[in-house]
């Protein structure tokens, strides 16, 4: 779950990692007002999950209350970036000497938080690693040593930082980490970490990235729907549904990630286009309910294609789901199936006898029979 | 024979008096696990299909010489149900759940590696040595996808572990050890790590692994080959070719980012390594029977 800008810097002022003074605000007169009490110029910045704000207009900067304002009434409810901006931050602006990149991540390989930080900050840090890996630093953390005080002052040294602004650096990447492990994060970072012409150092941006997996013990974090790239997906994760939607015609219903990845390409193998990719399963037969009525909310849906080889999922018991399913919701678009797994047999009698359906032997054979009826 | 798990494995079922654990449990000694024990705290002196319960893995140990552990408790729960039975000395551990905390999986991995054991998962089907064991989920009694023979098996879906193997069993050969390592961003073991243990087996002849967009499991795994870690043939499937970079399809682990993890770049690595390419599951067999001929 990606945190908006302000959320992240809350969570850095509670760690005592300074932000610059700011706040954040819904409507374009308490821009203004945010801006009377700063009593500085300011910086607006539109709050989306989405990089590349800066680039597609989403910051601005303002010397009043009035412009503040302005600033403010001109990017809220815009389209950005395919989000809908409606909460802008309002912040002290910055007098910069220099940027840093600071972020702590994950590194599967090596099963251990990843630091890597740079004295090119500000920019696109993939663009840095591409063109000039040397100018990134990295630091595996040992995972039950934990960052100790002198890896936090290496990586300070490492990027040419010395006195009082390595000590300050050190801190700050102290704190961050405690972020990053307090909150279950995959990704924690800041760019540009800024130090301003009086030598104060301060965290001008927050990225803070939260694993969905690890939620149920976050309860201060609620993935509501504008987290969602739209409603359906929203919807989807509410019935425990991974769903995702693409650009095609051919509703797909699948169960297990593998195997759904396996359909989609597939489809595009022989000339078709898959509408979504949506995986259901476990042991509840509600899904398939849910995952058929998902699918058919798709206008573009032309052909509805079912595959399963379940593990966990009993194919009967899927089954049972789908053809109440098809008697309740009568779908339009023709049904092309391929049921296997536990209880197949079964399964595929069931569709037979309540859904009127004729399941094809394997899945190519099914994905082959619904490109056809899609047209091609 | 196989890796890892054979009829003889002494195993024990953490999580047994739930519901998973309890169904579950009846398909594995169906399958020839030789289950000894189950563990629920609280529940110690009861018994499931047969199988005596206690409070704690290290009775298990004591009793009944427990080697390994299948752990069917929830997500929230598993880190410490992992520890535990590492800590009794098991050095195979199957975590099926489907939702650990990417930075408990960090913990998992990194001290199963400290006392020397494999931890197979989180999120993963399980594992089987065919005809003699199973662990988890795996439906081994679907005859035309699970039959004893001399493939291995490597992969990160589950649901694609059964699409493959019946390939495999419809082009006449059978599998040794079939393996889900799981969907998500930190297995607790890697491809690398079980292409090694398959190169040391005797009764592998060759290797299928079905690999996923994301991470660079499979790209690792190429680097090993080429090293000479493994040398028997070896074909590949990867799913995900039709993934849109930056969205996470059902795996935790399968997102494709900033060009890194696509399928192409696996696929090329592999290939560079001398493993043929299936390009869709049907042609696993083909390529098997080609590769072995």
């Amino acid at each position: 779950m990606k945190l908006y800008e302000y959320e992240g810097k809350e969570l850095f002022k509670k760690m005592g990692i300074p932000v610059p003074r700011g706040m954040m605000v819904t409507a374009a007169a308490a821009a203004g007002e945010a801006a009377a009490q700063l009593g500085t110029a300011v910086v607006i910045k539109s709050q989306i999950l989405q990089g590349g704000r800066g680039k597609a207009g989403g910051i601005s900067f303002a010397d009043s209350p009035v412009a503040a304002r302005e600033a403010a009434a001109a990017i809220l409810g815009r389209q950005l970036k395919a989000e809908t901006v409606s909460r802008v931050l309002v912040e002290e602006k910055l007098a910069i000497a220099r940027e840093l990149y600071l972020s702590i991540t994950i590194d599967p390989v090596k099963a251990a938080p990843l630091i890597m930080a740079s004295a090119a900050g500000g920019m696109d840090i993939e663009e840095v690693a591409r063109e000039t890996p040397e100018r990134i630093v990295r630091e595996i953390v040992p995972v039950f040593r934990g960052l100790l005080p002198f890896q936090a002052r290496r990586v300070a040294y490492r990027l040419g930082l010395g006195g009082k602004e390595a000590s300050a650096f050190a801190d700050i990447l102290m704190k961050l980490y405690r972020v990053f492990r307090s909150y279950d994060a995959e990704l924690v970072e800041i760019n540009p970490l800024v130090i301003t012409n009086e030598g104060q150092m301060l965290a001008a941006d927050a990225k803070v990235n939260i694993y969905d997996g690890a939620l149920f013990r976050q309860k201060e974090f609620v993935k509501g729907p504008e987290r969602y790239d739209n409603e359906r997906e929203y919807r989807a994760a509410q019935y425990g549904l991974g769903y995702v939607k693409l650009e095609g015609n051919i509703g797909v219903l699948c169960t297990g990630a593998g195997l759904t990845m396996t359909v989609l390409d597939l489809i595009n193998y022989y000339g078709g286009r898959p509408a979504n990719f949506l995986e259901f399963g476990g042991a509840t037969y509600k899904n398939s309910y849910y995952a058929m009525q998902l699918v058919l909310e798709d206008p573009d849906v032309r052909v509805i294609l079912i595959n399963t080889f379940g593990l966990v999922a009993r194919a009967d018991v899927i089954s049972q789901g789908l053809a109440q399913a098809i008697k309740e919701l009568k779908p339009v678009p023709p049904i092309v199936a391929s049921i296997r797994g536990t209880g197949e047999d079964e399964a595929r009698q069931i569709l037979r006898e309540e859904a009127g359906l004729e399941p094809y032997a394997n899945v190519e054979e099914a994905v082959r029979a619904a490109v056809k009826l899609a047209g091609g | 024979m196989g890796i890892l798990l054979s009829k003889e494995t002494r195993v024990l079922v953490q999580g047994i008096t739930g519901n998973e654990g309890t169904f579950w449990t009846e398909r594995m000694l169906a399958a020839g696990t030789n289950i000894v024990g189950g563990v629920t705290p609280g529940k110690g002196g009861a018994s499931v299909h047969g199988v005596p319960v206690y409070n704690t893995v290290q009775e298990v140990v004591e009793r009944h010489g427990a080697e390994a552990s299948v752990i069917f408790v929830p997500p929230p729960f598993a880190k410490d149900a992992t520890f535990e039975a590492l800590e009794a000395g098991l050095k195979l551990v199957v975590l099926l759940a489907d939702g650990l905390p990417v930075q408990d999986a960090l913990e998992v991995r990194t001290y199963a590696r400290e006392v020397g054991a494999y931890v197979i998962g989180p999120n993963n089907p399980g594992m089987a040595t065919i005809g003699e064991a199973m662990l988890g989920f795996i439906p081994v009694w679907i005859a035309d996808a699970y039959q004893p023979g001399n493939i291995g098996v490597i992969a990160r879906s589950g649901s694609l572990i059964n699409e493959v193997c019946s390939h495999i069993v419809a082009a006449g050969s059978g599998i040794s050890t079939c393996i889900g390592l799981g969907g998500d961003p930190v297995p607790g073991t890697t491809l690398s790590e079980v292409l090694a243990l398959f190169q040391a087996d005797e009764h592998t002849r060759a290797v299928v692994i079905i690999g996923e967009v994301g991470g660079s499991m499979e790209e690792d795994a190429a680097d090993f080959i080429r090293a000479g870690g493994f040398t028997k043939p070896a074909v590949a499937f990867i799913a995900g070719r039709s993934a849109p970079p930056g969205k996470k399809m059902g795996h935790a682990g399968a997102i494709m980012t900033l060009g890194r993890g696509s399928v192409q770049s696996k696929e090329s690595a592999l290939a560079a390594a001398g493993v043929q390419i299936a390009r869709r599951p049907s042609e696993v067999g083909r390529l098997l029977g080609e590769t072995l001929a």
